[in-house]
C-alpha cells in the first residue's frame, strides 16, 4: 500500500491555481482567481496556511519579489509547483477518475429526480 | 517605506494592521500584509473606502486569531503561568490569616527594590531587557551566549526574591 497521502481537495485548488497563474502567482491573485472561478471567499490567512503546509511537503517552491509601493513597499511572495507537486496532482487526478468510472449521479432538480 | 495616503492609494486602518503584523509569523508579515493592503486600495476605489474597511477588518481578524495561539504561546503561557501562580498565593495566604499579614508595604520595599538592583547590577541593564523581551516573544532570535544570559538573569531574580 502506498504510504503517501492524497492532496486534500483545497490542496489541490491551490496548487491549480498557482499552475494557471504560472509566473504571476501570488497571494492576491491566488485569492482573486478562486473568487472569479469558483466564487469562493478564501480568507488569506487560510490560503497562506495551505501554501506554507504545501511548501513544507515540497510541492511549492517560494521567491520574494520587489517591494511595491501599492503594497505599502512590501514584497510579493511568488508561488511555482514543484515536479513534486505535479505528481501528487495527477495522482489525485487518477484516483478520482477512477471512483468516478461508470458512476452517474442521481441530481435533483425542482424537485424531481433525473 | 510607506506610501501616503491619497484618493488613489488610501492606507488600511493602522492598528487593525499593526495587530495583524504582530500576530503573523516573520516569514509572512510581509506577504499577507502587503496582499491585505493592496487588495485594500483596489476596494477602497471600487466599493468605497467603508466597505472596504468592513472587508479589511474581516480579514484581518481571521488571519491573526489564525496564527496568534501559534505565535504568541510563550506570551500567552506566561500570562497563564502568572496568573496561576498569583490565584495559588492569594488561595494560600487567604487560608492561612488574613492577607494584611503578608501583603503591606514593608515587605514589598524589603523584596521587590533590592531583587531588582541586585539582579541589574549582577548581569546589566540590556541583559534584563534581552531576557524578558525572549520569555515574551516566540520569535525572536538569540545567539547561545545570550539564552545562558537571559537564564542566569532569571536565576538571580529568583534567588534573590527568595533570599
Amino acid at each position: 500500500m502506498d504510504k503517501e497521502k492524497y492532496l486534500g481537495e483545497f490542496e489541490q485548488v491551490i496548487l491549480l491555481a498557482t499552475m494557471r497563474l504560472g509566473s504571476q502567482a501570488y497571494g492576491k491573485t491566488i485569492r482573486v482567481l478562486l473568487a472569479e472561478l469558483l466564487k469562493r471567499d478564501v480568507t488569506v490567512g487560510a490560503l497562506y496556511a495551505t501554501l506554507e503546509r504545501l511548501e513544507n511537503k515540497g510541492m511549492v517552491t517560494a521567491k520574494m519579489g520587489e517591494p511595491t509601493n501599492e503594497r505599502g513597499g512590501r514584497a510579493k511572495k511568488y508561488f511555482e509547483v514543484t515536479a513534486k507537486g505535479h505528481q501528487s496532482l495527477k495522482r489525485s487526478k487518477d484516483a478520482l477518475t477512477l471512483m468516478w468510472q461508470d458512476l452517474s449521479l442521481r441530481l435533483v432538480s425542482n424537485g424531481e429526480m433525473l | 517605506m510607506s506610501t501616503p495616503f491619497t484618493e488613489q492609494n488610501p492606507l488600511p486602518p493602522k492598528m487593525t494592521e499593526k495587530f495583524l503584523t504582530w500576530c503573523l509569523p516573520k516569514s509572512l508579515k510581509e506577504p499577507v500584509a502587503g496582499d491585505l493592503s493592496e487588495e485594500f486600495s483596489g476596494k477602497a476605489v471600487i466599493e468605497g473606502l467603508s466597505e472596504a474597511r468592513v472587508w479589511y477588518f474581516r480579514q484581518a481578524f481571521l488571519t491573526a486569531f489564525r496564527y496568534l495561539f501559534k505565535t504568541k504561546r510563550g506570551l500567552f503561557m506566561f500570562i497563564f503561568g502568572i496568573l496561576t501562580f498569583l490565584g495559588t498565593l492569594l488561595m494560600a495566604l487567604l487560608m492561612s490569616g488574613e492577607l494584611d499579614m503578608f501583603v503591606n508595604i514593608p515587605s514589598f520595599l524589603v523584596v521587590v527594590p533590592p531583587a531588582l538592583f541586585i539582579t541589574i547590577g549582577i548581569s546589566s541593564k540590556q541583559t534584563c531587557k534581552q531576557a524578558l523581551l525572549l520569555m515574551l516573544d516566540d520569535e525572536l532570535e538569540a545567539s547561545l551566549t545570550e539564552l545562558k544570559s537571559a537564564k542566569q538573569m532569571f536565576q538571580v531574580l529568583g534567588n534573590t526574591s527568595v533570599l
